[in-house]
């Protein structure tokens, strides 16, 4: 699809094209660094130094977003590079229809996901007498002081938060961390989970209904 | 929209509302002490997630160079279908088929023959025979069986 403006420059490589760079995408890049989706298209070319680049600039907000939807620093770790590795090899499947970012987190969702589904099963089945609360015992903090009128410090009341949030359905999981956490807007946040804005805003507003019994007293 | 809009306060929280959504939404909370509560408790469930501390950061250097032998070791490992195939599971379906080579045939089922069903077949083969219905109306099928098999050739005598 060509862009509305008229103008544009088809990124192509070989016999698969990467999608229009317009004016709009440079413009995105304050800075004037390359766009991301520039960089894709280089990164499918096999150019090594376009994608340390793309990895340079996502390897934060990677490792954050895995870490938030594992909870767990080695499989952020994992998941976030095995990321990366996808778009190593795929980049040249990358077709421009969204923006880049969109790609590359729907790729590391999925995965993370996908790595936690299985990590699941596998404790059910090593362990199937232990609930999801006590296979995840080793990463909660300590509870509360026994007197139950003590008022919970802020950390507390944190962990109790995102300990709520492990406890959501995966999407409502994704769907909060994306939009909190990496301050997508909900467009964004349906295109990464490739469901509808509607979908998203029940998933959203379902999963502050649990997170909201977490923060009363 | 809902009668609470309830699905547009983390929107509405996050300020992504179109114009027209967000002024029927307000319009809607000026009225409505519950929606109200609720979107204060919604925004201070966002403040709270958002304020969650970010994780420790891994030593990026090492990351990258862990990243890069990841993609060294994926181009060098051969693809599935010309991996060798591990011995174990080469033993397996190996012995799986010799087992069932081996595998004594299950016998076949002898049905017992439902003679009534076959006696009804060679009846309604020999429908004919009820031209010679003055000897059929005599007869006892069971007991005459062998009679009604050859009626062809057992003699019609004219009246009985």
């Amino acid at each position: 699809m060509e862009p509305t403006g008229g103008t544009g420059l088809w990124l192509a490589t070989g016999d698969s094209g990467v999608g229009w760079w317009t004016p709009e995408t440079v413009v995105s890049h304050e800075r004037g660094e390359i766009p991301d989706e520039a960089l894709c298209a280089r990164v499918a070319a096999r150019d090594e130094g376009a994608f340390d680049q793309l990895v340079e600039r996502y390897q934060a907000r990677a490792y954050r977003l895995a870490w938030s939807l594992l909870r767990d620093p080695e499989d952020a770790r994992d998941v976030s590079q095995e990321a990366f590795l996808r778009v190593y090899q795929s980049a040249g499947r990358f077709r421009g229809e969204a923006r880049f970012s969109t790609w590359f987190y729907r790729i590391l969702v999925n995965l993370a996901l996908d790595h936690r589904r299985r990590r699941r099963w596998w404790e059910r089945a090593v362990a199937p007498d232990r609930g999801e609360d006590e296979a995840a015992l080793v990463e909660r903090q300590p509870a509360p002081g026994p007197d139950p009128g003590e008022r919970a410090s802020e950390g507390q009341t944190m962990t109790r938060l995102w300990d709520a949030v492990r406890g959501l359905s995966p999407q409502q999981r994704a769907a909060v961390v994306l939009s909190v956490q990496e301050q997508l807007s909900t467009a964004e946040v349906a295109a990464v989970l490739e469901i509808s804005e509607p979908t998203v805003r029940v998933h959203l507003h379902r999963a502050v209904q649990v997170l909201r019994k977490r923060l009363k007293p | 929209m809902d009668t609470h809009p309830e699905t547009a306060l983390v929107p509405l929280a996050k300020d992504e509302l179109a114009p027209d959504e967000r002024a029927r939404v307000d319009a809607h909370l000026a009225g409505c002490e519950a929606c109200r509560r609720a979107l204060a408790d919604v925004r201070a469930v966002l403040a709270e997630l958002a304020a969650a501390p970010a994780p420790p950061a891994p030593h990026w250097g090492r990351y990258r160079a862990e990243l890069r032998a990841r993609i060294d070791a994926r181009a060098r490992a051969p693809r599935w279908w010309r991996r060798p195939m591990p011995i174990a599971v080469s033993a397996g379906l190996a012995t799986a088929l010799l087992l069932f080579m081996l595998w004594p045939p299950a016998p076949v089922e002898q049905r017992p023959v439902d003679l009534a069903a076959l006696d009804e077949t060679a009846i309604g083969a020999r429908l004919d025979m009820l031209e010679h219905y003055d000897v059929v109306e005599r007869l006892d099928l069971l007991e005459e069986l062998d009679v009604i098999r050859e009626l062809d050739i057992v003699p019609v005598r004219d009246g009985g």
